[in-house]
């Protein structure tokens, strides 16, 4: 069976930390617009997406109860930020 | 003028299930509706004697997983089937998609289950191929954000978190 590794609660704030994930993710995912970098262009908003996203599915596998709880009106709110992050890939 | 939209009830799901060649049972419906795949069925009023229907919007999808499920080369799991629901829900709307708020919360519930499963070596695995589909060739730090990004992804059991 295997068995994750053992984590402090202050290790887990550090893991969903949005700021470290924006350093870590936003230039991989959103480069800087340079000439030679014209098709990432279409794709600004994907890192800052991701740390958004990120944290949360963390949370929700952590504790589904809390995730699944939230308000209906949250869900659509999160329903819209998820289409509006996303439209501009299709 | 309201155009009238067909209603299933238990029997007709289970009978139309079996013209399109699926296996179907009642056991499998109740499961799935437990488990977010399907919409409870709704009813009249609430009570004894009232008749319980599934919309067509339900039928379709419900006919849609069977084909995901006993049709492909590769069976689709019970946790990979959930993003159908959540994405009719998130794309399409409640009118439009035919799936409401409570199924979805039950289907995100199999799908963390399902999600929970997954080794460290699968998440990376993931992790990787998402780096080559959308990010930046050229840039640095990969390895160490693959390194994060599997932690973030695997389920820690409450009992393997440290008190400080």
């Amino acid at each position: 069976m295997f068995l994750p590794p053992r984590l402090t609660s202050k290790e887990i704030e550090e893991l969903t930390d949005s700021e470290q994930l924006e350093y870590e993710l936003i230039p991989i995912f959103s480069p800087l617009k340079k000439a030679q970098e014209k098709a990432r262009e279409e794709r600004p908003d994907l890192g800052r997406y991701l740390c958004t996203f990120i944290p949360i599915l963390f949370r929700a596998l952590q504790d589904p109860g809390a995730f699944l709880d939230q308000p209906d009106a949250l869900w659509e709110w999160a329903r819209v930020v998820h289409l509006l992050a996303l439209g501009g890939y299709w | 003028m309201v155009v009238p939209t067909k209603r299933y009830q238990k029997p007709e799901m289970l009978s139309l299930a079996h013209e399109h060649g699926f296996e179907v049972t009642e056991h499998l419906l109740k499961d799935w509706v437990e488990k977010g795949l399907l919409g409870e069925a709704e009813r009249e009023w609430p009570g004894r004697g009232s008749i319980s229907w599934w919309s067509q919007a339900q039928c379709d999808l419900f006919l849609e997983l069977l084909a995901f499920r006993q049709k492909q080369h590769k069976p689709l799991p019970i946790g990979g089937l959930c993003t159908i629901p959540i994405g009719k829900w998130l794309y399409l709307g409640e009118e439009a998609g035919g799936v409401a708020l409570p199924q979805v919360r039950r289907a995100m519930a199999t799908w963390i289950e399902y999600q929970r499963k997954f080794s460290p070596r699968h998440i990376a695995h993931c992790a990787t191929r998402k780096f080559h589909r959308f990010g930046s060739p050229k840039v640095e730090g990969k390895r160490h954000l693959i390194k994060h990004l599997t932690a973030l992804g695997v389920f820690t059991p409450p009992a393997y978190v440290q008190r400080d």
